[in-house]
């Protein structure tokens, strides 16, 4: 302990239990906490009524999650509404849930199964996002792509000329 | 603190001061309450989302998470401040803060109960969704309890009375039912009701397990086609072409036999009216029921029933298997049981 201690904690007050009580704080099971976890994300999503995004749990199962995205406003994909699937993995919110595209989505950053590419969705999640801060990431991808590392190169090569890119979204 | 020329002090009031509305003083017994929901996103935790529980402060960032969750975040993950990505690099860069812990228990002092009454809420909500299907399956499985209860409170009635002497395993009870829906090709759940009292009946040890009580237990599908040697039959083709195909749900006790009489029943019902009134039978009293059941336990006879677990393959089944045994042994696939059958007529 004593190579941490620094200015500001040694001043702190509360120096007092050991980290050695942290395994003791391990005793709930992980099923219960990422549900209650997924309760409270739900309530929050539904309390809040963002613009836009929607999900609701997929069925009776909390796990798994249906979502709506819609195209923002101003880009290629205004007025477009995608749906995408989310599953949740055990480890959530420590690990971060599998999204897709079930509505298929042209796009530099989406494969043509659906995946996405998205920093926060791999390397760069975070405990602290949830399925809200998520739907709004992918909305603003949706308008703002990431064009240097395209999963879809077609797209990728198309997105500097709106007017065809635009001809390519809607069904022949 | 001290001071060392407090006289030369001066107390000028400051510009917000000099501005400021002054506020009432309270004088009464009155309370300020602050709502819990106010102060909700100060001491929630923002990894699981729950007030917080042996709060850790990051050294560097000062950002606050329960001991349980930022532990497991950098075990699991990256070594960096879930809330801002600061450089985490271990649980040395966090400390206890028990300081805040007593500040959550003095605004929470009761805050099992308040957890208790959040976990309430949050369960109502999950819930409500689905509730609505729940309570009419649940009504659904009432109101076919109550129908079977009626069917054989109606049938043991049925069964006292001295004029049916002349079948043994079929009783008036099944033929009434079949009567009942004679044209349409009745609905799923009709079936279903069907088969269960019929069973009540037919074998006496095996009323003790789809007696009402056990109605709620699984059920399965069953789709029935023609045995493909029943096709060389133009006669039964004609009569039953086009309701050659059924479907039956029923609970997973019921036994083969139960299927081959009850799939009899209803073949010999396809056979033309003519012939039934043919067969009729003076000694039964009980009207229409019992002329018709006559013709037709007479018309179809032999009726198997085989299996194929896979294209091409036919098991046939014995009388004894339950439905459950079937399904266990030879389908064990999530859709519905595809079965055949074929008969002789008399």
């Amino acid at each position: 302990m004593a190579q941490n201690i620094q200015p500001q904690s040694s001043t702190h007050p509360g120096q007092g239990p050991p980290p050695k009580d942290l395994t003791g704080a391990e005793a709930r099971p992980a099923g219960a906490q990422i549900n209650q976890r997924l309760q409270h994300e739900l309530m929050s999503l539904m309390m809040a009524n963002d613009k836009g995004i929607s999900a609701f749990p997929d069925g009776d199962k909390l796990l798994s999650w249906v979502a709506t995205v819609e195209g923002p406003p101003g880009s290629v994909y205004e007025g477009m509404s995608f749906k995408l699937k989310l599953d949740f993995p055990p480890g959530y919110p420590y690990v971060a849930p599998i999204v897709r595209f079930t509505t298929p989505c042209f796009h530099p950053n989406v494969d043509l199964q659906g995946n996405i590419c998205l920093d926060i969705l791999k390397e760069k999640w975070s405990a602290l996002y949830e399925v809200r801060t998520l739907l709004l990431s992918i909305q603003v991808l949706l308008g703002e792509p990431n064009n240097e590392s395209p999963l879809n190169s077609q797209a990728a090569a198309l997105w500097s000329n709106p007017q065809a890119f635009r001809k390519h979204l809607t069904p022949k | 603190m001290s001071s060392n020329d407090p006289i030369e002090k001066s107390w000028d009031l400051s510009l917000y001061e000099l501005h400021r509305v002054p506020q009432e003083a309270i004088t009464d017994e009155t309370e300020i309450a602050v709502s819990a929901r106010a102060l909700q996103s100060e001491l929630t935790c923002p990894i699981c989302l729950d007030m917080l529980t042996q709060t850790m402060t990051t050294k560097e960032c000062l950002h606050r998470f329960c001991a349980e969750c930022i532990v497991t975040a950098l075990r699991s993950g990256n070594k960096e401040c879930p809330t801002c990505r600061k450089k985490l690099v271990s649980k040395r860069s966090l400390r206890p803060d028990p300081n805040f812990d007593m500040l959550v228990e003095k605004i929470f002092p009761n805050r099992e109960e308040y957890e208790a009454h959040q976990e309430s809420i949050l369960e109502s909500l999950s819930r409500s969704h689905s509730q609505n299907f729940i309570t009419s399956i649940t009504d659904g499985i009432k109101a076919q309890m109550a129908h079977v209860k009626a069917l054989n409170k109606k049938s043991k009635s049925q069964d006292d009375a001295p004029d049916s002497p002349h079948h043994t395993p079929i009783t008036g009870n099944r033929n009434r039912d079949l009567d009942s829906d004679e044209e349409p090709t009745p609905s799923v759940t009709k079936k279903k009701k069907k088969v269960k009292p019929t069973s009540l009946q037919t074998s006496a040890d095996d009323a003790n397990d789809s007696g009402p009580g056990s109605s709620a237990t699984q059920e399965l599908e069953i789709v029935f086609k023609l045995h493909p040697k029943m096709l060389e039959n133009k006669e039964v083709i004609e009569a039953i072409k086009e309701s050659s195909t059924r479907y039956i749900k029923t609970t997973s006790k019921a036994l083969v036999e139960h299927l081959c009489k009850y799939l009899a029943m209803r073949i010999s019902l396809d056979f033309s009216p003519v012939k039934k009134e043919t067969h009729t039978t003076p000694s039964s009293s009980s009207g229409g029921v019992g002329t018709n059941s006559t013709g037709m336990t007479s018309s179809v006879k032999d009726l198997t029933i085989f299996i194929s677990p896979s294209p091409g393959q036919m098991v046939e089944l014995t009388p004894n298997m339950s439905l459950k045994g079937v399904n266990e042994k030879y389908w064990m696939v999530n859709k519905p049981m595809e079965m055949l059958y074929a008969f002789h007529r008399h």
